[in-house]
């Protein structure tokens, strides 16, 4: 491996064409992979195989290889061995890197661009999305009645728990990704991340994993559902070495582009963008990303842990030898909580950023945002243990769990009031995206709400493992997560494409994804709020109706989910050209043209008030500068028939 | 709204000062998540010490390994991260041979540091299978294995540029970040050597847990 690392680092550096490195893709990182894995595999079955964790070893070591190799083949080394060898990046290393004039080709690279970046994280976040709703259509089809026979108790516990992983990992990176990279480098008037490169070595670190996780299918599943709670996880089959290695490898991604997002945030943003001054969407990423960089070293000590018990037979959470399960379940919720404001956050705040552009108002009450921003942030490493109250640990504990949980609402009902309070007597404009703030607030109360019936110590006794819980956590996760996701794809979508989204074909996805969500999950809390349980194959025939009502609801995102690709796929490749601002929106990242040149900004921009500013005058600008500010866009949005007709 | 200042030079140079801010800002939040995953084994370690489950953390008739191995681990990576320190005040002074000579000497204690660490995993009298102390004590060594390897390779680095005169008193944020992160490798290794001093459980209830 150091032979090829040195020889990929030796490539002449950068004379025009040629070179090994130049030629790296994404085949020769999955060749890569694939030949590291084969080898991987061959020596520790040949040399391992002995001993009673013989099969765990190999699969691990198999799946370390996979993913070595895979950055190898992609180039990932390169960079800190040419600065071992102190052969600094010329310029034109850089703008080959970044992707210069290298059309589709750069998307599957290497590329430090961070609008490519951000546009690979979008793909991927779809096939996530894709995978893990198909899995859950598998789910819903086995429990339409209540036995159905559709899926073995194995085999629906291994879909279960990979659907829920996918899930997890997809709706950590659906916002961050795609739009953290792409749209808030601008949006701070910036060129590019702080560190390109480690931008892109997120990116293939995330694409790495997902074989990973994927071949927990052919290890004999993830019998735990997501948690991976021990000891059970200590006697699963081999996917759950898949799931270690998985969490392993997505951990380092989520580090290095939350090291990376918040330094870009916090020193890259332009001249006189003060806080007060900087877009409401920069705290949302920075809020989740910041959470994500001390939560997810934890989820991956958690699991470093358990890949010992299994591969070496440490002791860790195996009580018989002296370790305890609750060390898991503490490690695990210590980032479990934090990590579902690492994945709310950003999604309500896309929405918060949206709405005053489509009711043309400044945002209500900025400063009531950042601060419930900040107080999340600070409760949410506090309330580990709501999700431990009938476990034993620390009953005497429950009590102070509890209020911290409940305290979470206050500032969480305080975003609400900032969305409801800019759109209270706005003149709204109702687009899709605007359409998305209206339904997370319908689905986020709801899941707040139950939520605190869940953080309440003697309801929770009743309710939790049940199919309550799950409805709870879909209301937030998917109701306002998905939701806000959704919006903020269809507000970018002109600026990260060039194109307009089909309308219609959005219409039509958002009120059959909307409608069959409620319809799923609201029978899911009837029937969870009857007794049954979560996470099991068979159920009683009391639970019949609702379970058929959820089921028939799932169909029906089901169908929205595949107009929405539709509507994306269709509309990027022949949608209507759009201008650079069509909403008429005054945050930077509408300043630039269509296509956004590949430093984003010719001349830097300097910020002379806030970005919220609807309905006061210009600033007084030199006419040859105008066409570059956003102010210069129309006062009102470019006529709505203007797109809608140019769509048809 | 906003307001756009002229153009600056077609290549956008940045300000060195710039990307030095930048970076250290960076290595910061490295040290922060890397910090957050030793907590979480320190945690591991005095949380399985304290529960001490059906008397197993240190089983009766259960060796452990000598506490001043891991002390001598620990002030071997203090001595090695005083030596780099030493180096990068050499270089601010514009003294390139003592950056040199400095970082230089760190990456050699680092080495020896490295082979130590390796005999004290290899010779532990006990196996990571034996007993959560066991388990948990190998993983710390791990852990500070896989620091001084880090540290080995961006030490080389520094050595290396320093001697391709890469770096200059005004030009040395890189030496600077580095320091950084060896100074927190010097007191994770501490923390570790620290931790490890406790062996016996404080809770010793027959059949507790
Ligand atoms: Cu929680």
């Amino acid at each position: 491996m150091s032979e090829a690392m040195v020889e990929f680092a030796a490539a002449p550096p950068s004379t025009g064409g040629g070179g090994l490195l130049r030629r790296l893709n994404l085949l020769t990182a999955v060749a890569g992979g694939v030949l590291f894995a084969a080898i991987g595999w061959y020596i520790s079955h040949r040399i391992m195989q002995l001993g009673d964790f013989g099969s765990d070893r190999v699969v691990t070591i198999t799946l370390i290889c996979w993913a070595l190799g895979f950055m190898v083949g992609i180039g990932a080394f390169a960079g800190p061995l040419r600065w071992l060898l102190g052969r600094d990046q010329e310029h034109e290393d850089e703008m080959f890197l970044a992707g210069k004039d290298q059309g589709i080709g750069r998307y599957f690279r290497f590329t430090t661009d961070h609008k490519v970046v951000g546009i690979q994280y979008l793909v991927v976040t779809m096939v996530l999305f894709a995978v893990g709703g198909t899995l859950a259509m598998t789910i819903r089809t086995n429990l339409i009645t209540p036995n159905s026979g559709f899926l073995g108790p194995q085999t629906y516990n291994a879909v279960v728990g990979i659907h829920g992983l996918v899930m997890i990992i997809a709706t950590i990176v659906m916002v961050t990704g795609p739009f953290g990279n792409f749209i808030m480098p601008i949006m701070i008037g910036a060129r590019d991340m702080a560190f390109p490169r480690l931008n892109a070595l997120s990116l293939w670190l995330l694409v790495a994993a997902v074989p990973i996780l994927l071949s927990a299918a052919f290890l004999g599943g993830i019998p735990t559902g997501w948690t991976g709670y021990a000891p059970l996880a200590d006697q699963a089959p081999p996917g759950m070495d898949a799931y270690t290695m998985t969490i392993i490898v997505f951990a380092m991604s989520s580090a290095i582009a939350g090291v990376n997002i918040t330094t870009t945030a916090l020193t890259m943003r332009a001249r006189g963008m003060t806080w007060s001054r900087t877009p409401i969407f920069v705290y949302g990423v920075v809020a989740s990303v910041g959470l994500a960089i001390p939560a997810f070293p934890m989820f991956m000590s958690a699991e470093v842990l358990l890949g010992m018990d299994r591969s070496f037979g440490a002791q860790f959470y195996v009580a018989a030898g002296g370790g305890s399960p609750w060390l898991y379940t503490n490690l695990f919720w210590l980032m479990g909580h934090p990590e579902v404001y690492v994945i709310v956050l950003p999604a309500v705040i896309a929405l918060m950023e949206i709405t005053p552009v489509f009711t043309r108002k400044p945002l209500f009450g900025f400063n009531v945002a950042v601060l419930s921003i900040v107080g999340i942030v600070g409760l949410s490493v506090m309330v580990w243990a709501h999700h431990m109250f009938t476990t034993g640990w620390a009953p005497d504990l429950n009590g102070s769990f509890m209020l911290t949980t409940e305290l979470i609402s206050i500032p969480t009902g305080l975003l609400f009031l900032v969305i409801i309070g800019t759109i209270w007597r706005g003149r709204v404009w109702t687009t899709l995206p605007m359409m998305a703030v209206y339904a997370m607030l319908w689905n986020f109360i709801i899941g707040g709400v139950t939520g605190i019936y869940l953080s309440d110590v003697p309801a929770d006794y009743a309710l939790h493992g049940s199919m309550f819980v799950t409805a709870h956590f879909h209301y937030t996760l998917m109701g306002a997560g998905l939701t806000g996701a959704i919006g903020a794809l269809f507000y970018w979508f002109p600026k990260m494409t060039g194109r307009m989204i089909n309308k219609r074909a959005g219409l039509v996805s958002f009120w059959l994804v909307q409608i069959g969500f409620n319809v799923t999950f609201m029978g899911m809390f009837a029937v969870g709020l009857a007794g049954q349980p979560r996470r099991v194959v068979h159920y009683d025939h009391l639970f019949a109706v609702g379970n058929f009502v959820s089921t028939m609801g799932a169909y029906c995102i089901g169908v929205g989910m595949l107009i929405l690709l539709y509507a994306v796929v269709s509309s990027w490749r022949h949608g209507a050209v759009a201008p650079a601002n069509p909403w008429g929106a005054k945050t930077l990242e509408w300043a630039v043209p269509n296509p956004i040149p590949l430093e984003n900004f010719e001349v830097l921009p300097v910020v002379i008030s806030d970005p919220y500013g609807y309905g006061e005058g210009d600033p007084v600008l030199p006419p040859t500068q105008r066409e570059l500010v956003p102010v210069g866009a129309p006062r009102d949005p470019v006529a709505e028939d203007d797109t809608e007709t140019s769509q048809s | 709204m906003t307001a756009v200042i002229p153009a600056g030079p077609a290549r956008h140079v940045e300000d060195l000062d710039a990307v030095g801010r930048r970076w250290r800002l960076g290595v910061v939040l490295f040290i922060f998540a890397d910090a957050a995953f030793v907590a979480s084994l320190v945690f591991t370690y005095f949380y399985l010490r304290g529960l001490n489950t059906d008397s197993g953390w240190f089983p009766d008739g259960a060796a452990s390994t000598p506490i001043w191995i891991g002390w001598t681990i620990a002030a071997g990576t203090v001595l090695s991260a005083a030596a780099y320190r030493w180096g990068h005040s050499g270089i601010r002074a514009g003294k390139e041979e003592r950056l040199v000579l400095g970082a230089g000497l760190a990456v050699l204690v680092v080495l020896v540091v490295v082979v130590g660490q390796l005999i004290q995993l290899a010779t532990f009298p006990f196996g990571v299978a034996d007993s959560s102390y066991g388990s948990t004590t190998y993983v710390l060594g791990a852990a500070n294995m896989f620091h001084l390897l880090i540290t080995l390779f961006v030490g080389l680095g520094i050595v290396n540029r320093g001697r391709l005169h890469k770096f200059s008193s005004t030009n040395n944020w890189q030496v600077q970040i580095i320091g950084l992160w060896w100074t927190w490798v010097a007191a994770a290794a501490v923390l570790s050597a620290f931790t490890t001093s406790f062996v016996a459980s404080p809770n010793l209830l027959v059949g507790n847990g």
